[in-house]
């Protein structure tokens, strides 16, 4: 099953994330070309990725350029045939992709975190608010609790105001 | 047929010494193709699998529903296997180079330079 190893839950996490943007980077191929030869593609790169993380982080990275460069090249050369262009126009949007795709990537991380923080600072704010506003109801509320009972209430009912206040 | 008309490409003529040998799936010939030429021939799975295809549509291969080694094979690798054709392609190319190789032998590039 060494193909299906970057889908697998004890995969490591960065390879099931470098696999979920090659899988998106088939979209830059033609159709024809991504349903005939598109998943056994994937499956390759899946391979060669793994063999090069099972050498060090170094050697992934340079798989990984590698990688990028030449699906890049290969993606538009393959639409640009498609499309009966040359490819050196495609070539620089698709670069433009990868790229973006890598910085997003790269950046998917920190981002994270930074929503996280966000999102803690935003429950707090709320809890905070939330708390102030049932302050300032209960305290509304003994308010007028204290002027609806008359100064000729029951000794009783003047021990409960008193409570109140 | 382009492939055979016009030549092998440099990609092309690589993965189909490697079926030569026999079915192949498609990592093991970007690490054979690398193995046999030193590291000078380093396929990467977009340009190997544009070449596989080029190479289906020319009829020089052909999916293999063979699995050397099925027990510890992933089921979803494909496998390819050098049609007849296919065969014919590589060994004309092959003597095509042989003849450029022996001009080249021919023309002293091969002679040690003092």
């Amino acid at each position: 099953m060494s193909a299906q190893t970057g889908n697998q839950p004890g995969a490591p996490a960065l390879l099931r994330g470098i696999d979920r943007i090659f899988g998106a980077a088939l979209w830059l191929y033609p159709r024809a070309w991504r349903d005939a030869v598109g998943e056994p593609m994937r499956d390759a790169l899946r391979d060669q990725l793994r063999e090069a993380c099972r050498s060090g982080p170094l050697a992934l990275l340079w798989a990984l350029v590698a990688a990028l460069l030449d699906q890049t090249l290969a993606a538009s050369e393959q639409q640009a045939q498609a499309l009966g262009m040359r490819p050196v126009r495609l070539r620089v949007v698709y670069v433009a992709a990868i790229v973006l795709a890598g910085v997003v990537f790269v950046q998917r991380v920190p981002i994270g975190l930074a929503y996280g923080d966000w999102m803690a600072q935003r429950a707090a704010f709320r809890d905070q608010a939330q708390a102030e506003a049932q302050g300032a109801a209960y305290e509304a509320l003994l308010a007028r609790a204290a002027q609806a009972v008359p100064p000729s209430a029951s000794p009783d009912q003047q021990a409960v105001a008193a409570s109140l206040e | 047929m382009g492939s055979n008309e016009q030549g092998l490409s440099p990609a092309q003529y690589p993965i189909l010494l490697v079926l030569a040998d026999g079915d192949q799936h498609g990592c093991a010939i970007m690490q054979r193709a690398a193995e046999t030429t030193d590291g000078r021939t380093r396929l990467g799975a977009g340009t190997l699998y544009g070449a596989i295809k080029r190479l289906l549509d020319a009829g020089l291969v052909e999916e293999s529903g063979d699995r050397p080694v099925s027990d510890l094979d992933d089921e979803r690798r494909r496998y390819y296997r050098l049609t007849p054709l296919g065969r014919a392609a590589v060994r004309e190319h092959s003597m095509h180079l042989r003849k450029l190789v022996e001009f080249a032998r021919r023309q002293g590039v091969f002679a040690v330079q003092p």
